[in-house]
């Protein structure tokens, strides 16, 4: 055969052999292929039966994949999403196609970085960590993400879960902890101030009495003297420490909530104002005084005196606390304290208040010692520069009142004391009358006294008839209620103790009323009992003296009682 | 059987072809129906058909070079020709067999 014959015969059947080779591509492409015969290693596959598993293993996948409670993206070469599941959609916010052709960086919210989350996931094979989205309708959204680089060689695996919740979950956690954590330490301080309080006011108790004989007798001492002997002098400064020690104790009372309280409707703007000529005296000419008084100020029922001395306290301190100078300024303003702010301090009930804040730009206070600021003979002065008390009162007579009070402080910028009274809806009350001139203490009216305590029991008779009073004397109810019975004149006053063994002032005057109705009463005690008083509040009708007795407060009272008494008759 | 077997066993036909399919699949039953309406229009024709079941007989197939069914190899005359497919397009499967249309005239 020529040698060209041949290569048309090889012509012939490459092109037989192509023939074969399209008809094959033309079957396979038109679906006419059943089976596909491998190479003796396993049974014929029927494609059909392959692409029914196929399309079973789809579904399959598809399902779990749209089933998903985690966000998963398929993510090509580029970053850029392929697929997306169903929980991605409403993780992002956005639809699938809104997904789909995007990258995490189109989503990640400032700050949060993802330009190099694929290249590091490719590097390491897998890859976990945390990201914040922002979803189109301003959501933000923290994520935990795990990433697998080329699950196939053209795709990435972004498997993420949304853990806003959680995370919200977490700080809300941490913050009621913060909370609960504070609210017990407020807790736990208010039962400390209460535990120091009931003590205070024990020893307030048994100090009235014992300084009501120490200043009894001073004073009666001093009246039977010679003016000029030189044993006044020395008694003077026995009856000045005695005033002293009565002043501590008074401050003492007024911490422990025990001060007798005589409220009245008041406006606290006027308060200030009728206080700060004398406030300006007290701060100097180095501290600039300003007084803020927001217009139509709500009232407050409290009692001035008291009310006065938390200003007068809470300004002193200020002073104190720039010695170099600086300003002071006094607010007044209505205030509402929201469930939000009760919930954040231990004893505050949500309402309507006034406000008196004191604000200072001095040294200012470290947390330590804001926080025991109001204990009672607590001073960050030097020794014999304050007694530890004038916060302390302040805090009682506050409280005592059903306020709050609260101190902020930075260290080198000042102090800030934001004292809360409840906000009344009465009416003002018209100034008090002045009490009686000393011209008038004297009487000669019969006075029925009753005491348990034999020494200020016979200070106080003492005191009595040196200024002409006749004195009926007896150490309990049983004993004046025999005196009652059998004493032939009229009695004008009952002055009892509140507190005695076996019945108590208030019994003995009600059933010494049914004898003799036209006796008037006046009680004595070292505190507020609660056998007169209502959280220390007393009612209006009752006449009181407060312990230790002087001279002159003795005769002063008892002057007002009866002389209001012979007015009404 | 090899193809050289096969040719001395059907050395008395004019045509030997040979169908491989896979069971019941739908494209076999479709290849032997339409081949069955070719062969019916050429009924001088001396043919011997062969049907091979690869579900039943891959070795078969294999030894055939049978990768895909259906496939029907026209082993005599020479050259071996293959189709591949349900046989739908007569041309192709005319062209393959090597017979005319007017064959059957």
């Amino acid at each position: 055969m020529s040698e060209l014959a041949e290569l048309r015969l090889k012509n012939s059947a490459l092109e037989l052999e192509l023939g074969e080779a399209r008809q094959i591509i033309k079957a396979l492409l038109s679906g006419e292929i059943d089976a596909f015969v491998p190479d003796g290693t396993s049974d014929p596959i029927l494609l059909r039966e392959a692409q029914e598993k196929l399309l079973a293993n789809e579904q399959l996948l598809r399902a779990i994949f749209d089933g998903a409670e985690d966000a998963i993206l398929l993510v090509g070469h580029d970053g850029r999403c392929v697929d997306v599941n169903r929980a991605a959609c409403e993780v992002f916010g956005v639809t699938r196609a809104g997904l789909i052709g995007h990258g995490l960086g189109d989503f990640a919210a400032p700050g949060c970085v993802t330009d190099t989350l694929w290249q590091t996931a490719i590097d390491e094979g897998h890859l976990r960590g945390e990201l914040s989205i922002v979803c189109p309708d301003g959501a933000r959204r923290d994520l935990d993400y795990s990433a697998v680089a080329n699950i196939t060689p053209s795709l990435h695996l972004s498997v993420l879960r949304d853990v806003t919740g959680r995370k919200q979950a977490e700080v809300d956690r941490l913050k009621s902890e913060a909370a609960l954590c504070r609210s017990q330490d407020q807790l736990r301080q208010a039962q400390k101030m209460e535990a120091i309080g009931i003590l205070a006011g024990g020893v307030a108790h048994d100090f009235n009495n014992l300084l009501s004989v120490i200043l009894g007798y001073t004073e009666l001492i001093v009246a039977d003297l010679q003016p000029g002997d030189p044993i006044c002098a020395d008694l003077d400064e026995v009856h000045k420490a005695g005033v002293r020690a009565a002043d501590l104790t008074r401050q003492l009372l007024a911490f422990s909530h025990q001060q007798v309280s005589q409220p009245r409707v008041l406006d606290l703007t006027l308060v200030v104002q009728g206080v700060e000529k004398m406030l300006r005296r007290i701060v100097g000419a180095d501290v600039t005084l300003s007084v803020v008084d927001t217009a139509a100020v709500g009232r407050v029922y409290a009692d001035p005196s008291q009310v006065e001395q938390v200003i007068m306290n809470l300004v002193v301190n200020a002073r104190d606390a720039m010695p170099q100078g600086g300003s002071l300024t006094i607010e007044t303003a209505d205030v509402e304290l929201d469930a939000t702010y009760a919930s954040e301090h231990h004893d505050v009930k949500p309402g309507r208040y006034v406000m008196l804040a004191v604000t200072d730009t001095g040294t200012g206070m470290d947390r330590a010692t804001v926080a025991r600021i109001f204990e009672p003979f607590f001073t960050t002065k030097e020794l014999g520069k304050g007694t530890g008390l004038g916060l302390s009162t302040v805090y009682g007579i506050v409280q005592q009142h059903g306020g709050h009070v609260y101190a902020y402080s930075e260290v080198g910028t000042g102090t800030t004391f934001k004292v809360y009274f409840p906000r009344t809806d009465r009416i003002l009350d018209a100034p008090t009358a002045p009490s009686p001139t000393a011209a008038t203490l004297k009487g000669s009216e019969t006075v029925l006294l009753v005491e348990d305590e034999e020494q200020v029991r016979v200070i106080v008779r003492s005191i009595l008839q040196k200024n002409g009073y006749n004195v009926l004397e007896a150490q309990n109810g049983g004993e004046a209620f025999l005196i009652c019975e059998t004493f032939g004149a009229k009695i004008h006053l009952l002055l009892t103790d509140v507190i005695m063994p076996r019945m108590t002032g208030p019994q003995l005057a009600e059933r010494l009323a049914k004898l003799r109705p036209a006796m008037s009463v006046l009680y004595m005690s070292g505190y507020a009992e609660r056998a007169i008083a209502h959280h220390g509040v007393l009612d209006s009708d009752i006449a009181f003296l407060q312990k230790p007795i002087t001279a002159d407060s003795l005769l002063r009272k008892i002057r007002e009682v009866l002389n209001r008494s012979s007015t009404k008759l | 059987m090899s193809p050289r077997k096969a040719n001395r066993a059907d050395a008395g036909a004019k045509l030997v072809l040979r169908l491989y399919i896979a069971g019941d699949a739908p494209n076999g039953a479709a290849a032997r129906d339409n081949l069955r309406a070719v062969l019916a229009r050429y009924p001088d024709a001396s043919v011997r058909l062969e049907i091979v079941d690869v579900m039943k007989d891959p070795e078969r197939g294999l030894r055939d070079g049978v990768v895909l069914t259906p496939m029907l190899i026209k082993l005599t005359p020479a050259p071996t020709r293959r189709v591949v497919g349900n046989l739908r397009d007569e041309t192709v499967v005319l062209a393959a067999l090597d017979l005319r249309p007017s064959d059957n005239e």
